[in-house]
């Protein structure tokens, strides 16, 4: 069966003017989302990953042509250097600390896209503390 | 500042774009032209959405942020 594959950065921030509210963004799309802990941003992200995808498939759009700027690209890689590696469930899902602790999170998401449904899947995430 | 979605549909509206509401999960859809952006909407019209969000929804259709901003 044909299906296409896309490998994502998505990176996981609190929001710094909502309280309890977390950010996820992916990069590749330039696409972001948001939830109150960062499993449910991250799940919400998909939603909306998936929303570009469809979206930009019926008018002809490469979804890359969304790209979120260099600076963004920037300061994902840094806490990827950075951080700490781990499964996704480990980061994720990980006890929260204090405002200043837990500065950003970073998940790899790849994503198939087949009829009937798209299926997500997050090999690895990177958890930076300042 | 975060802003409401309510809000955000107005402004949106004033640059030619269209606010759909959801048919299935949660987001709802900016709409101008070609592009379409998602916008989660929980609570319905009285999500709020963070600053950075505003300045991503204005990214994605060029839209000068400062003005927009004027506009909620």
């Amino acid at each position: 069966m044909h299906h296409d594959v896309y490998n994502l950065w998505v990176t996981v921030q609190r929001a710094p003017d909502l309280r309890g509210i977390w950010l996820a963004h992916c990069l590749d799309f330039d696409v972001m989302s948001q939830g109150s802990t960062p499993r449910e941003a991250v799940s919400m992200v998909c939603e909306a990953i998936d929303i570009v995808l469809e979206a930009d498939r019926a008018v002809g759009r490469d979804p890359y042509e969304r790209r979120a700027p260099e600076s963004d690209w920037a300061e994902m890689f840094e806490a990827v250097r950075e951080g700490e590696p781990g499964a996704f469930a480990d980061v994720i899902d990980r006890p929260i600390g204090d405002e200043d602790e837990d500065r950003f999170l970073v998940v790899a998401l790849e994503i198939f896209v087949r009829a009937p449904a798209t299926e997500f899947r997050t090999p690895v995430a990177f958890r930076q503390s300042a | 500042m975060p802003a409401r979605l309510r809000d955000i549909r107005r402004a949106f509206e004033k640059y030619g774009g269209t606010i759909v509401e959801p048919t299935s999960g949660s987001h709802f859809k900016a709409v101008r032209g070609s592009i379409t952006f998602p916008l989660p909407g929980g609570n319905g019209l009285r999500t709020e959405l963070s600053d950075k969000y505003i300045h991503l929804l204005c990214r994605a259709f060029g839209i000068d942020v400062t003005e927009f901003k004027r506009l909620l």
